[in-house]
């Protein structure tokens, strides 16, 4: 289904993306809104959902399984921007590579507003409890369960959402996940950083933070 | 073994996923492994659909390529021979039964790897993937191939091209469309049915993705933009997103076909969520049918040229930019030599901003082999636009290797009158489906009467018709002589372009600024020349559109002969507009005032605050009293430093440092520029290799690293993404690099980026790497042997500084 995108893009959200903090920079702000007109007019959001059993859906990694702990069935979701963001922010990397760099953060945190507004749709079509958002590739589940939850939701033909052999998705600015549903009130759980990949590499838990909320 | 797809209506067959499905085909499976576990239901399902009166059955073949090869536990070539005899032997059991004509299709399906731009596969591992399938299947009973639920045409182009050089196969191509008209990856109807008719393709179509309600407009549509076949497959109706049942019955289904039969759409089946009992009630009405339906008039377009998403219809001045040709130009040319794409396609950027609707691209660099640059070239700028391009080249093999990677249908610039000339031009344009330009001269040179230059003219069309070349596709270009010298010979060119309008109703094209060369204020001559040749019918200017007053003389010009309806591309361009009377003078006095005003400008102000074209000005100011070089080293590096700083500190932030870079980089520019038309040696501190490791894709962060580092002097190597080790070392080795940067973004392909140092390491020991990306941290960039890390770009240049000193 085509996702209507009703909002501006959070501007917060955008400049801590950017690393530009709060800063007050009229320049900065032109810029932002520039490249918000042209990942508008180039964005074509599409996304799916298909609810399976909890048995159907291969699932990989400690702290997915855990997530998805005490849930019988689970909501596969897929969401894309589509190509021509793609499109749009390589044009742009050939004149302004400043304003690419910023239409790239913008289309990102596009992306995932729209997941919320999308999760926020299948949580209101369902009947069961759900578990927050999980995508492939966090905490310990590995990213090769790109393929198959794309699969699942025939990604490819239903919204133009394609996987490389290194299990990146094309359109670049795209997003996966899995949802628990379950009879009784779920959570669903965070990975820890025990868990996660990235345990030895990460930049905000040397800072002493958590990518959590 | 031609089927003519004309003589009567042909019905298809549905879908075979759903049948599957139906079988007992569980979700982790594919429709390829379930059929070749189970070839009898692939053989009970394609029985069901000759006897529900499918014409064409499409074989088990459309998932099985070399990228899902790890699907199968055989080899490719028997799957395709497996999936092909099941269908081969439904066919003759059923014939035999009912007597009736049933012909296979052998099936090809999207490859699931992306291509160039959007992924990384190429056109030409494309086209090698198809033809394995092609080569497998072609001799297993298959009367024709079938190319379907494709959403990219260059891919499509990749396909038509393997089974056409692989087989004497007929093929027919249906994509998958959304409800906006356009495929996932942006390709419209029209684009589609100029490029696939140009590619000669026995049908095209539609399939999959919508129902038949939502394609039947699409279809027609489709219909009147093509003389060949046209059929369409849609599925049952649109899905419901939490059920996934199709939401029109089949009878419905049927009712909607019929319309598709009556508006002369001759081929029809299903997609997904259509079964046998669909497409009986399809064949019921076509035998009821008493004669055949008549089809509705394909409309007479005239000439229009396209990229797979932009088409331009040449029924107005259309303006071709002529600004991508070296001729004349020793930065172009430098470019070219160094392979500097960034600055080509910038060339490219600035006239599509300019107004130009198709671009020419001319590498004739002595020195360079265009057959191998020329598609280069084309390759990168259709990744950054969808103007159509117009591939400009005397050598027949430069011109074949640029139209085979050409996303479109293109220009080919130029032919002429010489037959040997169009017997080596005219069968590559016949076989990429371009449209051409003929120059009206020959062995003899160019006639000096009009008249003798439309006598070949009418040579050349007469040969493009023999060649098989639709007569609206050859453009006729009169050549324009220099006035100051041939002062006569101005009014024959007109006079040509007149005559060729009139009696032989083809376009025109012409080369424009020539007519100028050798006198003062050339423009009055060139933009004076322009209307006259327009009002004599010229459509197709060859000219510089960021020239202002050409391109608004083009305008105008379609305003006034009424093409340009209410004028709205002229009000859009000049709505805003002042009019500058007695623009030489007052250009003279601008000139001056610029001077002064930018005397006191301080570059490092400038740069800081990345304003690009005060940055410009200053410079130019600044090479007044110094030398490139001084200007580089104390002016602009300083400038970017004082930036960088800022950067480490924390008071300036990557959008405004790249914006800085991105002034900075204007400013180079403009001494590239000078350092090339003086033939001096360009500014290089050093040459460094950079490139995104195999299996990654992203390249954002490499890019900044690239720019930024350009902007302090070294020359950079970019070998883009996804690249293997073995390219990174050749290049080192080749070119004795010093430093190489690697960037990998994501754990999986650290791995690779150690693999890739060990190799460089191993084939030159003395060459250092520097590496960066988000999950990299100084331990682990240590661990693995490189020997910088970069936490970011401006440690990538203090790395360079070590480096090069």
């Amino acid at each position: 289904m085509n996702i209507d995108i009703t909002e501006p893009i959070s501007r917060k959200r955008w400049l801590n993306a950017l690393g530009a903090g709060d800063k007050d920079d009229y320049s900065l702000i032109a810029r932002l809104d520039k490249a918000e007109k042209i990942l508008f007019e180039s964005a074509k959001p599409k996304a799916v959902y298909r609810v399976m059993n909890r048995k159907d859906v291969r699932v990989e990694g400690f702290s997915l399984q855990k997530h998805l702990e005490g849930c019988h069935k689970v909501a596969v979701m897929a969401l894309t921007l589509g190509i021509g963001v793609d499109n749009a922010i390589r044009k742009m990397q050939i004149s302004d590579m400043a304003e690419a760099v910023i239409m790239d953060s913008g289309a990102s945190v596009l992306v995932d507003s729209l997941c919320d507004k999308f999760e926020e749709y299948i949580r209101n079509n369902v009947d069961e409890y759900v578990t927050s958002r999980f995508s492939p590739g966090y905490g310990d589940s590995p990213l090769r369960m790109q393929k198959s939850v794309i699969s699942y939701v025939d990604g490819q033909r239903k919204i133009g959402l394609n996987v490389t052999s290194s299990n990146l998705m094309i359109p670049r600015k795209s997003v996966t996940a899995l949802i628990g549903l379950s009879e009784h009130p779920v959570t669903g759980r965070l990975a820890t950083c025990g868990e996660c990949v990235l345990k030895d590499k990460c930049t905000l838990r040397k800072e002493g933070k958590f990518c959590g909320y | 073994m031609a089927i003519d797809f004309r003589d009567k209506i042909y019905i298809l067959d549905g879908a075979m996923g759903t049948m599957l499905q139906k079988a007992g085909m569980n979700p982790e499976e594919t429709t390829t492994q379930f059929g070749l576990k189970h070839p009898e239901i692939w053989y009970d399902i394609f029985t069901q659909y000759i006897n529900a009166g499918a014409d064409i059955i499409y074989a088990g073949t459309f998932g099985i390529n070399k990228f899902k090869a790890d699907e199968l536990d055989m080899s490719l070539e028997e799957a395709v021979v497996c999936a092909m005899n099941v269908a081969d032997r439904a066919r003759n059991e059923a014939s035999k039964a009912s007597g009736r004509d049933v012909k296979i299709a052998l099936g090809i399906g999207p490859l699931g790897e992306l291509l160039e731009p959007m992924g990384t596969l190429t056109f030409e591992e494309a086209y090698d993937a198809f033809s394995q399938i092609v080569n497998a299947g072609k001799n297993c009973g298959a009367d024709l191939v079938v190319i379907e639920t494709m959403t990219d045409l260059y891919e499509v182009k990749a396909a038509v091209l393997a089974v056409k050089e692989n087989s004497k196969l007929p093929v027919m191509v249906s994509m998958t469309f959304e409800e906006n008209e356009r495929t996932f990856t942006g390709v419209s109807l029209e684009a589609m049915a100029l490029t696939l008719e140009g590619l000669g393709v026995d049908a095209m179509g539609i399939n999959c993705s919508l129902g038949p309600v939502e394609i039947l407009p699409m279809a027609r549509k489709l219909r009147s933009l093509t003389s060949i076949p046209v059929f369409a497959k849609p599925n049952a109706g649109l899905p419901d997103p939490e059920t996934g049942k199709y939401d029109i019955s089949c009878d419905q289904f049927i009712d909607t076909m019929k319309e598709y039969i009556d508006c002369g759409i001759n081929m029809v089946g299903g997609c997904c969520g259509t079964t046998p009992e669909y497409i009986s009630g399809i064949a019921r009405y076509r035998d009821s049918l008493v004669q055949k339906p008549q089809k509705e008039e394909s409309i007479k377009h005239g000439l229009r040229i396209c990229s797979s998403t932009d088409v331009v219809t040449v029924d107005h001045v259309t303006v071709i930019g002529e600004r991508i040709n070296p001729t004349g130009k020793k930065r172009l040319k430098q470019a070219l030599l160094e392979k500097d794409f960034d600055y080509i396609l910038n060339q490219a950027i600035e006239q599509i901003d300019a107004g130009a609707e198709i671009l020419d691209v001319n590498v004739g660099v002595p020195s360079l082999d265009d057959v191998e640059m020329l598609p280069e070239v084309i390759k990168k700028l259709q990744s950054v636009t969808g103007l159509p391009l117009q591939i400009d080249s005397s050598n027949p093999k430069a011109i074949e290797a640029a139209l085979r990677v050409y996303n479109g249908k293109a220009i080919v610039n130029s032919v002429n009158g010489e037959p040997e000339v169009m017997d080596s031009i005219f069968p590559i344009v016949k076989k990429y489906g371009a449209a051409v330009i003929g120059l009206t001269l020959d062995s003899a040179g160019i006639p000096d009467k009009a008249e003798d230059r439309f006598a070949i003219a009418q040579r050349i069309l007469d040969k493009a018709l023999e060649y098989g070349i639709p007569r609206e596709d050859l453009i006729i270009d009169c050549l324009t002589l220099t006035v100051s010298a041939q002062q006569k010979e101005a009014g024959e060119t007109l006079k040509a372009v007149r005559m060729i309008k009139d009696r032989l109703g083809l376009k025109t094209a012409l080369g424009v600024s020539n007519i100028s060369f050798g006198l003062p204020m050339r423009i009055l001559v060139n933009r004076t020349f322009l209307a006259m040749a327009m009002e004599c019918g010229l459509d197709l200017p060859i000219i510089n559109p960021n020239d202002e007053d050409m391109m608004s003389a083009v305008f105008a010009f379609n305003v006034l002969k009424n093409v340009d309806e209410n004028a709205v591309r002229y009000i859009e361009r000049y709505g805003d507009c002042q009019p500058e009377i007695s623009k030489t003078v007052k250009k003279r006095a601008a000139d001056s005032s610029d001077t002064s005003s930018y005397s006191d400008s301080d570059i490092f102000y400038c740069i800081e605050k990345g304003m690009k074209a005060d940055t410009v000005a200053a410079v130019k100011k600044l090479l007044e009293n110094h030398s490139e070089m001084e200007l580089v080293n104390d002016f602009l590096i300083p400038a970017l430093d004082n930036v960088g700083q800022g950067f480490e500190k924390g008071t300036i932030f990557l959008p405004q440092m790249l914006q800085a870079a991105t002034a900075a980089q204007a400013g180079f520019d403009i001494i590239k520029t000078r350092l090339a038309e003086s033939d001096k040696e360009s500014v290089s501190l050093g040459e460094v290799v950079i490139a995104t490791v195999k299996g990654d894709i992203h390249d954002i962060g490499k890019n900044i690293v690239k720019v930024i580092m350009e902007n302090y002097g070294y020359k950079m190597i970019d070998l883009g993404r996804d690249v293997p080790s073995e390219k990174i070392v050749e290049t080192v080795v080749e070119k004795n690099i010093k430093l190489v940067g690697l960037s990998a973004l994501m754990t999986t392909t650290l791995k690779s980026m150690e693999e890739t140092i060990i190799a460089v390491k191993t084939a030159a020991p003395d060459c250092r790497i520097m590496v960066g990306g988000a999950v990299l941290t100084a331990d682990y960039a240590e661990k693995i042997g490189a020997d910088f890390y970069c936490k970011d770009a401006m440690k990538s240049v203090e790395a360079a500084q070590e480096v090069f000193g």
